[in-house]
């Protein structure tokens, strides 16, 4: 990445602030003009550098959710069907197959988000389209931290 | 929150406008002024509804190595290990669950090495040595946006 890339990462990898033009508040602290600043931002999303542009909510302030991490027992052969189909549920924010296993064998894990209320339901009708009947739900008590990682700010790594 | 709130929120988790005037785009496709617009993100913004908005980039892409860390945790130490995991940096979750392995955590680094290293001084800082480190071996989805 350029310098200039790497100036408009750091800039936008926060929040983007209170102005109301905000490109043109971000041109000036990166002491080039709204045009350039655009297209990097456009240049870094096609790259896949940047995933999104957009709004990161509270989920229990927007009055969705509780969070469950439930975490499926997979035979290798069929995770690439277990992970596919848990990944079209919206209820499914995060779905990976990860490797050493949990317990040597919970190997699929699935963040889900919905109402404590329709959790377990929602788990079980999953569970049954799946055909994987061993899982845990890991509820989250307490959270301790939750915050967007900063690759660029700290100066550290770029 | 109303209704319109809500449009907005639909429309801004998903893609902020990247161009000269965000709000006015926004207020459109939601059917309202660029200033209402504005005015009410603002507002949520202000009531914590809205973390930020900004760029998600992405880890791998980067080339960073992510992970995900059980840890099993003696009660009366938990908060103990839980201040020194969450002074790195490259902390961006960290919860207690409901199994023996309590405190669920993800690290981001610029590489395994470091991952491991960070690991490791963890568990020498605080004398908790079951700590479980199990990096992805394939994404199926990230999305953490809902319909409201």
């Amino acid at each position: 990445m350029t310098d200039l890339e790497i100036k408009v990462a750091k800039a936008i990898e926060g929040d983007i602030g209170a102005e109301k033009y905000p490109f043109r508040k971000l041109a000036d602290i990166c002491e080039t003009d709204e045009a350039a600043i655009l297209l990097i931002i456009k240049k870094l999303r096609v790259e896949g550098k940047i995933r999104r542009f957009c709004a990161v909510l509270r989920h229990r302030h927007a009055g969705v959710v509780e969070n469950a991490l439930v975490i499926w027992a997979v035979p290798p052969e069929q995770c690439e069907r277990v992970g596919t189909i848990l990944s079209a549920y919206g209820e499914v924010t995060h779905c990976y197959q990860r490797n050493p296993p949990f317990e040597q064998k919970f190997n699929i894990f699935s963040m889900i988000h919905c109402t404590k209320k329709s959790l377990k339901q929602f788990i079980e009708t999953v569970s049954k389209k799946l055909d994987i009947f061993e899982f845990r739900i890991l509820a989250s008590e307490q959270e301790f931290k939750k915050k967007s990682m900063e690759y660029f700010s700290d100066g550290q790594y770029f | 929150m109303d209704e319109i709130d809500r449009r907005i929120l639909n429309i801004i988790q998903d893609d902020f406008p990247v161009e000269p005037d965000p709000y006015a785009a926004i207020g459109e496709k939601a059917g309202i002024g660029e200033d209402e617009a504005y005015r009410r993100i603002m507002r949520m913004k202000e009531e914590g509804i809205i973390r930020r908005i900004g760029a998600v980039f992405d880890r791998e892409k980067l080339g960073y190595a992510g992970t995900l860390c059980a840890a099993r945790v003696p009660e009366d130490r938990v908060n103990s290990f839980v201040s020194a995991v969450n002074a790195y940096p490259g902390i961006t979750h960290n919860y207690r669950r409901n199994h023996d392995y309590n405190i669920w955590f993800t690290l981001i680094a610029p590489g395994r090495e470091e991952i491991e290293r960070i690991i490791a001084e963890i568990a020498a800082q605080t004398g908790i040595s079951d700590i479980l480190d199990m990096p992805a071996c394939r994404t199926f989805k990230i999305k953490a946006t809902f319909e409201l």
